[in-house]
């Protein structure tokens, strides 16, 4: 997985691309603008991590001129600004995620991987959490090596909570993945497929849990 | 709009009604006055304009007499009203009576006209007092000179005046109301028309909001008289806009040169195994200067963004995003909604960092595993309650002022709830804390921010999350 990183201090950029090299990643750092734009131009790259203040112009600037020219890659920005405000203005651009400096290099991985395990990434057809494995494609899910057969709705569901892991997922971003727009549905639905889940988790003697967070959601736990 | 402010219109359309009515009285009496003044003269002249009439009709009878010829209904027209009709022969001035309603004590009473060639002249009847208006034309009758004179008193002039004035007004009130009518309406319209800049401009000013000073209010179309108010405006919004720039500058610099030495020691200090202690350290550092500069950013009243935000939506936002950590901290984070969405009137952003700022400190103020509850209440509350031990009264006090840390072991600078605090001062909210109510053990820290006026049928459409409940 090649990751491009724009960051200007010298010294923060090998720390992080160290600790990103250490979890796999092939990481190209540009100090500016320019070379940053530059490189992002001629190679493809799986992810973008994108400093704001650079010394010869901003990333949220490098990030709207990729994106109009259709650039898609995962971009996560940095930034020492206050973060806020900024954010908006970086997701009104087309970032992907952000984080704030000075940030805990292993919530950078997290929050790069989960934009990777995003559908159509690159680790998006593969997802895995804990002792829980799943094939998107070949539509299988294991537990350590025993495959545990779920229905259709299990397997959505169960697939946006893996995409979605360390997070919340909100009961209706569940039942949008198990309906399309024109079909009702009902929280009983939503609530069978998490509570079978639950039961052929338990059954695998999986270490997997799915919280349920009282008006907020599921999330997936280990113990 | 203050309170009690008068409209311009309606002063302006008083104002008018009162000075057009003092107008119309005012004229009206010059009018009647002039005529009254100029009514003897006028009447003067056309008795002289039908002196001649008479004299076409006068012939001589054969007694050596003067006579109307015909004496029917042209005499009739002459009177038997208010006219007096005279006709002398002059050689003997001995008044000769012709037709009408004659006054043959006349004569002595004509006085000689003033000698400035007048053709009419006034008059008193002796024998009745009355005043007469009187013209008097010499004719040759058979070449005979005859004197003709014709007089109506000017009491019946007046009383025929009078008739007429009042019939005129009894004809042309209706179009004087319709003019008032007209005059008042094109007021209140030019009034209109002519503020209507004027409302675009205060539209303009109230969409202006600390994010947004690089605009000026629009000048165009605005009236002559109101420019000077637009352009101090604009001049204000630029230093406005100067001083708003300069503290973000400022802060901006601050934040980038105090923070990227932190990321880079936190990242450094995160690889040297042994030192996740100091990379924490590090972190909380960068974290406290990012509450000081948020904290002097809502001081500055740097951009407020005020609007219409659903509290429980938001409630839901900043909750999902602060689950995981209590999920991870072995704890729990429930939402409670309340039975409607809650409008209220706020920022966004700002709202948001409040609750995230009273979810950190139950994150590090409470004991490992707590269970949090963030309540949206009917009155515009954001409430947390926490399970932990419950805080001193008295220490409750000073929790929400700067730099105050109730537990001098755990980790913050002591920011978090006096940024709370002044977020809720800066939107017209409040804050508090009171212990957990109905024999639970814990603490409820709350904001609460002015309701929001609900638009009509808006209200449960906006949110009616039909999940996660």
């Amino acid at each position: 997985m090649r990751i491009l990183m724009v960051e200007d201090n010298a010294g923060l950029a090998a720390s992080v691309s160290a600790r990103l090299t250490e979890d796999g990643f092939v990481v190209d750092v540009m100090g500016d603008v320019a070379d940053a734009e530059h490189a992002w131009t001629v190679y493809r790259y799986d992810a973008v991590v994108l400093d704001i203040m650079l010394p010869d112009g901003s990333g949220l600037d490098l990030l709207r001129r990729m994106r109009r020219q259709g650039r898609p890659e995962p971009a996560i920005m940095l930034t020492a600004l206050d973060g806020v405000r900024d954010r908006v203005a970086g997701l009104d651009v087309g970032a992907d995620d952000y984080l704030g400096k000075p940030f805990d290099p292993d919530e950078l991985v997290a929050r790069l991987k989960a934009l990777l395990r995003r559908p159509g990434a690159v680790l998006g057809d593969r997802l895995s959490f804990a002792d829980v494995a799943m094939d998107v494609e070949g539509r299988r899910v294991a537990v350590g090596d025993v495959a545990v057969p779920l229905t259709r709705g299990e397997f959505l569901v169960l697939q946006r909570l893996l995409r979605n892991q360390g997070r919340v997922t909100a009961k209706e971003a569940l039942a949008d993945s198990l309906y399309t727009l024109e079909e009702d549905w009902s929280d009983n639905a939503v609530q069978l497929a998490v509570s079978r889940l639950r039961r052929k988790l338990a059954a695998a003697n999986s270490t997997v849990t799915i919280r349920t967070l009282r008006g907020l959601g599921y999330m997936l736990a280990a113990s | 709009m203050t309170r009690g402010a008068r409209s311009l219109s309606r002063a302006l359309v008083v104002r008018c009604f009162v000075v057009y009515l003092l107008s119309f009285a005012v004229i009206s009496a010059l009018v009647l006055l002039e005529f009254r003044l100029g009514a003897e003269a006028i009447e003067g002249r056309s008795l002289f304009a039908r002196t001649a009439e008479v004299a076409d009709r006068l012939e001589r009878t054969p007694d050596g007499g003067v006579a109307l010829r015909p004496p029917g209904p042209w005499a009739a027209d002459l009177g038997p009203g208010p006219f007096g009709l005279v006709v002398r022969a002059l050689p003997d001035r001995r008044p000769l009576l012709v037709a009408g309603t004659l006054r043959p004590d006349v004569d002595a009473a004509i006085a000689d006209d003033d000698g400035d060639g007048d053709v009419f002249l006034t008059a008193i009847d002796r024998s009745s007092g009355a005043r007469l208006v009187a013209a008097r034309r010499t004719a040759l009758l058979g070449g005979v000179p005859v004197e003709i004179e014709l007089s109506r008193s000017v009491e019946d002039l007046l009383t025929l005046f009078a008739t007429v004035v009042r019939l005129w007004f009894e004809k042309s009130w209706p179009y004087f109301v319709a003019m008032l009518a007209l005059m008042l309406a094109a007021i209140h319209l030019t009034v209109r028309t002519t503020l209507a800049p004027v409302n675009r401009i205060a539209d303009a000013a109230s969409a202006m909001g600390a994010d947004t000073l690089g605009r000026r209010l629009p000048g165009e179309g605005v009236p002559r008289e109101v420019q000077p108010l637009v352009g101090a405006i604009n001049d204000l919004l630029g230093r406005l806009d100067a001083a708003f720039a300069a503290q973000r500058r400022f802060n901006a610099n601050a934040a980038h040169e105090l923070k990227t030495p932190l990321a880079v020691l936190a990242a450094s200090l995160a690889r040297a195994p042994g030192d996740a202690d100091l990379a924490a350290i590090a972190r909380q550092s960068g974290h406290a200067v990012t509450q000081l500069l948020r904290l002097a950013d809502i001081e500055a009243g740097v951009a407020i963004d005020r609007r219409r935000i659903v509290l429980d939506d938001l409630a839901a936002e900043v909750a999902r995003d602060m689950a995981p950590a209590f999920v991870v901290a072995g704890g729990d984070l429930a939402l409670c909604r309340a039975p409607r969405p809650v409008p209220v009137t706020g920022d966004a952003v700002l709202v948001g960092i409040a609750l995230r700022n009273l979810l950190d400190n139950v994150l590090v103020h409470a004991p490992k595993g707590s269970r949090a509850c963030v309540r949206v209440e009917e009155d515009g509350t954001l409430a947390v309650e926490d399970d932990g031990e419950p805080l001193d009264v008295d220490a409750a006090r000073t929790l929400f002022d700067p730099f105050v840390r109730l537990d001098r072991g755990r980790p913050g600078a002591g920011l978090g709830l006096s940024i709370v605090r002044q977020i809720a001062v800066a939107l017209d909210g409040e804050t508090g804390w009171r212990p957990a109510a109905d024999g639970r053990r814990g603490n409820v820290f709350r904001i609460r921010l002015p309701l929001a006026a609900d638009p009509a049928g808006d209200g449960p459409a906006v949110s009616d999350d039909p999940g996660a409940r």
